[in-house]
């Protein structure tokens, strides 16, 4: 299975061509979603950004394979 | 010239078990033209080998660089859309292309060409569905620039990637409602498409050393959009205003490097012999300096109203050991 059977794009999730008003509201409210989570994301990483800092201070390496999801080897 | 002291490029975030080459990816060393693949900016693929840098990017953004990303990422989704019934008919490709160039204008683009496009214009898992790519520039604000690599300078990218994106997207709802297919490219978190590449055949610029565009008229300080339609167009040619007479020998954007990713010679990359910074040591660097753009900043042609002189020194100069050379 290639990249291209396995996941949509950004473009093939998230652009209509033709579409009427109820499948565009449909699209707003995943995409709202998608955004909302990727604030969650980024609110729940204050722990990471001053671990990286603290790191940093300490002059100690930031690994960032703990990032990495399971089987991420493409 | 910036206004801060560089942050070193020691213990930067890096990966205990090294996935595959970034520069592997992009094709470094390929001699043949292949389709690009994604490497960066594709976090939906989850399996990518520098997902987790890539998530690392995101989470170490400031709160309002993330918000402008996720605005111009909501802003995207107007990329593509339905197209009026009724087609303008286009009797005069020329005519029609100075009417969206001044359209594009209008709507706040800075320079603006036309090209084709090609199918290595776009990421491998894409379908090239337009014949012709409308290329657009916006400058970025100079006295922000001058903050990089910090936040500063990192929200002014933002916040022209939405700018420009909005001119792509306007534009492409433009010319849909004439009845011609359209769809915007813009903000690379969210684009399938190559920009530099068109732009450079759109005649916008050329690449530099530091692997972006150099423009005569913003220098590096700019950013790039794309609109790809059928409506005919007259396309415009690639041009030379001498960049690479002052890249071969300026070290400029080398030096000032910090983790020392710029190459001073071109390489084969994808079936093209060109400059490429080394993806490998950019990116962690990039990646916790809000993305850096040190040398864009750096870079002589970015200073304003120098490049349109330097273009045309740097040409008489070649002209001229040209003409010696032949005597």
């Amino acid at each position: 299975m290639t990249m291209a059977d396995k996941y949509k794009t950004f473009a093939e999730q998230f652009y209509l061509e033709e579409a009427g008003f109820f499948r565009r509201l449909k699209r707003d409210m995943r995409l709202l979603f998608y955004l909302l989570n990727t604030i969650v994301m980024w609110a729940r990483a204050g722990k990471v950004r001053s671990e990286f800092r603290r790191f940093r201070e300490e002059g100690r390496r930031y690994y960032v394979d703990r990032f990495t999801p399971p089987g991420g080897k493409l | 010239m910036k206004l801060y002291d560089t942050p070193s490029a020691e213990n930067l975030p890096a990966y205990q078990a090294l996935p595959v080459s970034g520069n592997d990816i992009n094709g470094r060393g390929l001699e043949e033209k292949v389709r690009p693949r994604r490497v960066f900016h594709a976090t939906w693929i989850r399996e990518l080998p520098w997902t987790g840098m890539n998530d690392f990017f995101l989470m170490n953004n400031s709160w309002s660089i993330m918000l402008q990303a996720l605005r111009n990422r909501w802003l995207m989704r107007r990329c593509a859309g339905p197209i009026a019934k009724r087609r303008v008919e286009v009797n005069d490709p020329g005519e029609m292309a100075r009417r969206l160039k001044q359209k594009a204008q209008e709507l706040g683009a800075g320079i603006v060409g036309i090209t084709e496009m090609e199918p290595n214009d776009l990421y491998d898992d894409m379908e090239m569905k337009h014949r012709y790519a409308i290329c657009i520039g916006i400058p970025m604000r100079r006295e922000e620039m001058l903050h990089v690599p910090h936040e500063r300078s990192g929200l002014e990218v933002q916040r022209v990637y939405g700018e420009v994106a909005r001119v792509a997207v306007e534009l492409a709802e433009y010319i849909r409602a004439m009845g011609w297919p359209a769809h915007a490219y813009g903000d690379p978190r969210s684009t399938e498409a190559l920009q530099i590449p068109m732009a450079v055949r759109a005649g916008l610029g050329q690449l530099g050393k530091h692997g972006s565009m150099i423009s005569k008229e913003y220098g590096s300080n700019f950013r790039l959009s794309a609109v790809a339609t059928d409506i005919p167009l007259s396309i415009d040619g690639p041009v030379d205003i001498g960049v690479d007479d002052l890249c071969l020998g300026c070290r400029r954007c080398t030096i000032d490097c910090p983790p020392d990713a710029i190459i001073d010679e071109k390489q084969w990359v994808r079936g093209e012999y060109r400059w490429y910074v080394d993806f490998d040591k950019c990116v962690p660097y990039f990646s916790t300096t809000f993305g850096c753009a040190i040398c864009i900043e750096v870079c002589p042609w970015s200073e304003p109203g120098r490049g349109p002189k330097l273009s045309q020194m740097l040409l008489a100069k070649r002209d001229k050991k040209e003409r010696q050379a032949r005597e």
